[in-house]
């Protein structure tokens, strides 16, 4: 608590030393392995991510997150970022191994903020790539959610050491077919989601009446609750690792 | 008149009151000895940020050759910007930095000072690139360019981290109880040096890609 009450004092600092007018700074709380204050995605959209994200993490323990806020308050980006990453303590207190994607939408401003044990795995010129390619080319066109989408399997692609980086971009899905194709993609994923979802509850509340593992029914309880329960960061913390751009 | 009843009815009180004294004996003790290992456990943590700026410090010198040579490649004639990364450079990899330098304000100032130095002509290095669209184009340059603002992202986390660490060793030792026991435990804990921030030094340009 009082680490917690001297960062805030000297992040005003910081920001007061830069020159920018900072009142006190107030941060989203982590509500999910989504957190969009600013309203840029869809319901479906966001819950499609956090599916992604809770199945990366269940299969790899590596705790990917994304914050959307609305402004930075004042503060520059890589600031807000690795406080945002440190209040939240994304990864574990061990591994050190969150990586938080966050977005702010009226500075244009986005990061990709690193934990200290992923910084081998998804380096500062990966993800500076991912940010300028894979990410802004989609923003330029105000493709939120597919902008995000891209990043976050570029991000999941790294960590795996999956990910090649591409010179050109070209953004994938003309627009002529784009629609009808994502319109009937959506509804098969509804249904998959519907199917899945009933499937995982009863495999769920079976599991949390014979098992004693905490730490998996808290994992797998966060993602029933689609990120409004009980989901929390694990002790991790950054040093700063990563990028940050600009669209 | 209940003094009295108490005397008379309790044989043990002496007892009891040698057990209350005994008790806040052991609770005085284990307060002071709480806080006397707070000393130690802070001054180990302030080392340990300290090696952390001074890893990324290292880590922004080790770029700098790397860097220098690709846009020499493109920018020969721009000597003197050079000259003045690689002087800025050579200076802070002259300095001996093993943690007591923490105790003496003239060593962090000297450093300091050395640090921003580098960190102004990278800027200006940085800004003459600005010119040249094909250097622009490099993909080393460009690579080399996310991993220099990596680290400078880095740089500024770290002394942040050490300036809270410092912060929070110099208020425990000079406030109650701490400077008591700092004085009767640990005469050679003294306040550190923390890093200042000067506004002219802050006037200097960074590196800044955008």
């Amino acid at each position: 608590m009082k680490r917690l009450f001297l960062l805030c004092i000297l992040s005003c600092l910081w920001v007061g030393h830069r020159e920018i007018q900072a009142q006190v700074v107030v941060y989203p709380a982590l509500t999910g392995r989504v957190v969009d204050r600013a309203g840029l995605i869809s319901l479906e959209q966001r819950q499609s991510l956090i599916k992604l994200l809770e199945n990366y993490e269940l299969q790899s323990s590596n705790q990917v997150v994304v914050a959307i806020v609305q402004n930075l308050q004042g503060q520059d980006i890589a600031t807000y970022a690795n406080t945002l990453f440190r209040l939240w303590k994304l990864g574990t207190l061990d591994k050190n191994n969150g990586v938080l994607l966050l977005v702010a939408v009226n500075e244009k401003e986005l990061a990709i903020e690193v934990g200290y044990g992923l910084e081998g795995s998804l380096t500062d010129i990966i993800s500076n790539q991912i940010i300028q390619n894979q990410i802004v080319p989609y923003f330029k066109e105000s493709r939120w959610f597919d902008g995000i989408n891209n990043g976050v399997q570029a991000i999941i692609a790294s960590l795996d050491g999956t990910y090649k980086a591409s010179d050109n971009t070209k953004i994938t899905g003309t627009e002529g077919y784009f629609i009808p194709i994502a319109f009937i993609l959506f509804v098969a994923f509804l249904f998959i989601l519907k199917y899945r979802k009933n499937k995982f509850f009863k495999q769920n509340l079976l599991q949390n009446s014979t098992s004693n593992n905490n730490y998996h029914q808290g994992v797998k309880n966060a993602g029933r609750q689609n990120g409004s329960g009980n989901f929390s960061g694990g002790g991790g913390s950054s040093g700063g690792g990563g990028a940050r751009g600009k669209w | 008149m209940i003094n009295a009843v108490i005397k008379k009815e309790n044989p043990n009180r002496k007892w009891i009151v040698l057990g209350i004294i005994a008790a806040v004996i052991i609770g005085v003790g284990w307060f002071i000895m709480n806080q006397a290992n707070k000393i130690p456990a802070l001054q180990e943590k302030v080392k340990a940020q300290w090696s952390q700026v001074l890893n990324n410090y290292q880590r922004r010198s080790d770029l700098i050759p790397n860097l220098v040579s690709v846009v020499k490649g493109y920018t020969a004639h721009e000597q003197s910007t050079f000259q003045a990364v690689v002087d800025a450079r050579a200076k802070v990899g002259t300095m001996q930095l093993s943690p007591d330098i923490l105790a003496n304000p003239e060593t962090i100032r000297l450093f300091q000072e050395n640090q921003q130095q580098l960190q102004g002509s990278l800027g200006r290095l940085i800004a003459i690139t600005e010119n040249y669209p094909t250097l622009k184009a490099d993909k080393n340059f460009l690579e080399l360019q996310s991993q220099l603002e990596g680290t400078e992202n880095r740089i500024a986390v770290a002394r942040r981290d050490f300036i809270l660490a410092v912060q929070e060793y110099n208020t425990f030792i000079q406030g109650i109880p701490g400077r008591w026991i700092a004085n009767w435990l640990y005469p050679d804990a003294k306040p550190l040096q923390n890093f200042t921030v000067d506004s002219a030094i802050q006037n200097t340009p960074t590196v800044n890609f955008n």
